[in-house]
């Protein structure tokens, strides 16, 4: 049975359509990348997933638990964990208060601690900068920074919104890496990328969505070799 | 706890009871008089009431601008209870009578806390701060029409309780409350919803539950402000707190520095002192005043104070944890400029 389970989901905003019927799944274990262009509708769906938009209509299963009715905390409770567009992080508490936002609804001292310990691990940077405020970090760490607070909240799944956006490739790839050796160790991943050859060569799985409709859906290998994907996205 | 930490803990008390004995005695060797004791007296008020201000607008990042609404509803709560309710208590009871006023005060205005909470839910900035503003002139509005509490006119003899070791305890007392519950990993979400309220909400912060219990917290504070000046002058009425009143806590806030205990205190005490000061220029005192406010806020944007901290003010990682998470490395606080 899959993780997490979309199923016809709608969303809109006023009277405008931003997701119309949308239906994929996320197996335990895996990376799915969701492709399409600007406005496909692939944000609106991580956040409504995350409780922070209301469906209209449809069904988001995870764990076997209904998600659709349920509040943004109780959400990230239930093991979801959101890396928001844009990296939204506190940017007046530095990089240590920052990841502890993320443990916020952990109780287990040791296990904050070596959680913490884990991320400084995986971003050596952010633990040069660990007493710093988060606003005062580049882009790139901030993003980084971002990362790790997901990671503190312990989610089985990690939703990822854009986390290639405006960073230099060098960091895009040491990002993706990083992506890479999480989903190793267990956790599966829910990506959406603008960087359509990036998310291919990452996940496992993909949808291409276009206008709030999935118009493609296949292993990643299979999308990457596609006439029409790479004509769309790839820009071969 | 070790000798330093605990001293560290006791150390704004300590400042405060230093602070009141030195002022007693020039008090009582008549270097200090009367109007000097009252400005002090005033100045704490304020101190208490823009701190409470500061928890939703500087540290929860909400717009509160009627905060003048929940001081009136503390100082009439508690001017009910002590010259109405209770008003042939026998002697001894005046205190404890006093202190219940107070709390009552308090309640009731944290009550209206949680009514305008309600709608911090749905509303933002401008237009929150629209929705604090008609709540702080409907609150005048209706008790100017409450006739058994003296409409319009006002409420007369209050008994002139509040004395400034009073006021020094209570102010006291809310500014350690505050500090140990902003910095606390509790009050930290607070800050968080302030910097990024999706973000909070991403972290699986209940950011519903803060706001509301910000403005309620906050609310009951300004209450309980609103209930010791009401002993202060023994006579309010509901034109007292309108929205200049409000403005005046505004001011104090952001001339001192949102988002700092320190920047509250600095704010509300110099800014009720100088124009005492000022007095000596008689028409002009408030043009001076409002022209030193352009300066301050010209070259300090972020306030006198600017989001910095005493340090007796906050609790840093170290006392929550008894130093036992990693330290910073060598290279940790690293400026990048």
């Amino acid at each position: 049975m899959a993780l997490l389970e979309v199923r016809d989901l709608h969303v809109s905003y006023g009277a405008i359509q931003a997701v119309q019927g949308v239906s994929f799944e996320v197996n335990e274990g895996e990376v799915v990348a969701l492709i399409g262009s600007n406005g496909a509708g692939k944000s609106t769906i991580l956040r409504t997933i995350s409780g922070l938009e209301k469906a209209k209509s449809g069904s988001i299963r995870f764990n076997d638990q209904e998600l659709t009715k349920m509040k943004a905390h109780n959400i990230v409770k239930a093991g979801i964990a959101h890396v928001p567009e844009g990296r939204r992080i506190f940017p007046r508490l530095t990089v240590t208060e920052n990841l502890h936002m993320g443990a916020n609804l952990q109780t287990d001292k040791a296990k904050i601690a070596s959680d913490m310990e884990r991320v400084f691990e995986l971003f050596p940077r952010l633990k040069e900068r660990e007493k710093q405020q988060a606003g005062t970090l580049s882009g790139g760490e901030q993003q980084m920074l971002a990362f790790g607070r997901a990671l503190m909240t312990d989610g089985k799944l990690l939703m990822m919104d854009e986390p290639s956006m405006g960073l230099a490739p060098i960091i895009v790839d040491e990002i993706f890496e990083i992506i890479n050796r999480i989903n190793a160790e267990g956790r599966s991943i829910l990506l959406i990328e603008q960087n359509a050859f990036l998310a291919l060569k990452t996940a496992k799985r993909a949808y291409v969505l276009e206008t709030g409709k999935i118009t493609m859906s296949g292993p990643a290998s299979d999308l990457l070799a596609d006439e029409r994907v790479k004509a769309a996205y790839l820009g071969a | 706890m070790s000798g330093k930490r605990i001293i560290k803990s006791i150390y704004p008390a300590l400042i405060l009871v230093v602070l009141y004995v030195v002022i007693t005695t020039l008090r009582s060797v008549k270097v200090l008089n009367g109007y000097y004791i009252q400005v002090l007296m005033f100045a704490s008020i304020n101190i208490i009431m823009t701190s409470s201000l500061n928890l939703v607008n500087g540290f929860t990042g909400q717009f509160c601008i009627g905060h003048a609404g929940f001081m009136s509803l503390g100082a009439y709560g508690a001017s009910v209870i002590t010259s109405m309710v209770f008003k042939n208590a026998p002697a001894g009871a005046t205190i404890p009578v006093y202190l219940l006023g107070l709390f009552i005060g308090g309640c009731v205005a944290a009550f209206f806390g949680l009514l305008i909470g309600i709608p911090s839910l749905k509303l933002k900035g401008d237009y929150l701060a629209i929705v604090t503003l008609a709540f702080g002139e409907i609150v005048r509005a209706l008790l100017r029409l409450m006739k058994p509490i003296g409409g319009a006119r006002g409420m007369i003899g209050i008994p002139m309780i509040s004395n400034l070791g009073w006021i020094f305890l209570f102010l006291g007392i809310v500014l350690y409350a505050l500090r140990n519950l902003i910095y606390s990993p509790f009050g930290r979400a607070f800050i968080a919803i302030r910097d990024n309220e999706i973000a909070a909400d991403a972290m699986g912060i209940n950011t519903t539950f803060y706001k509301i219990t910000s403005f309620v917290i906050a609310a009951f504070i300004a209450g309980l402000a609103g209930g010791l000046y009401a002993h202060v002058v023994g006579f309010i009425q509901p034109d007292s707190f309108s929205f200049t009143k409000s403005s005046d806590f505004l001011v104090y806030l952001y001339a001192g520095g949102s988002g700092s205990l320190t920047g509250s205190i600095v704010g509300a005490t110099l800014l009720t002192i100088l124009p005492e000061i000022l007095r000596f220029l008689s028409e002009w005192r408030l043009v001076i005043y409002a022209i030193i406010l352009v300066v301050v806020m010209i070259y300090r944007s972020e306030g006198l104070v600017g989001g910095k901290e005493l340090p007796f003010l906050r609790i840093t990682r170290k006392d929550l944890y008894g130093g036992t998470l990693p330290q910073a490395s060598s290279a940790g606080g690293k400026e990048e400029t």
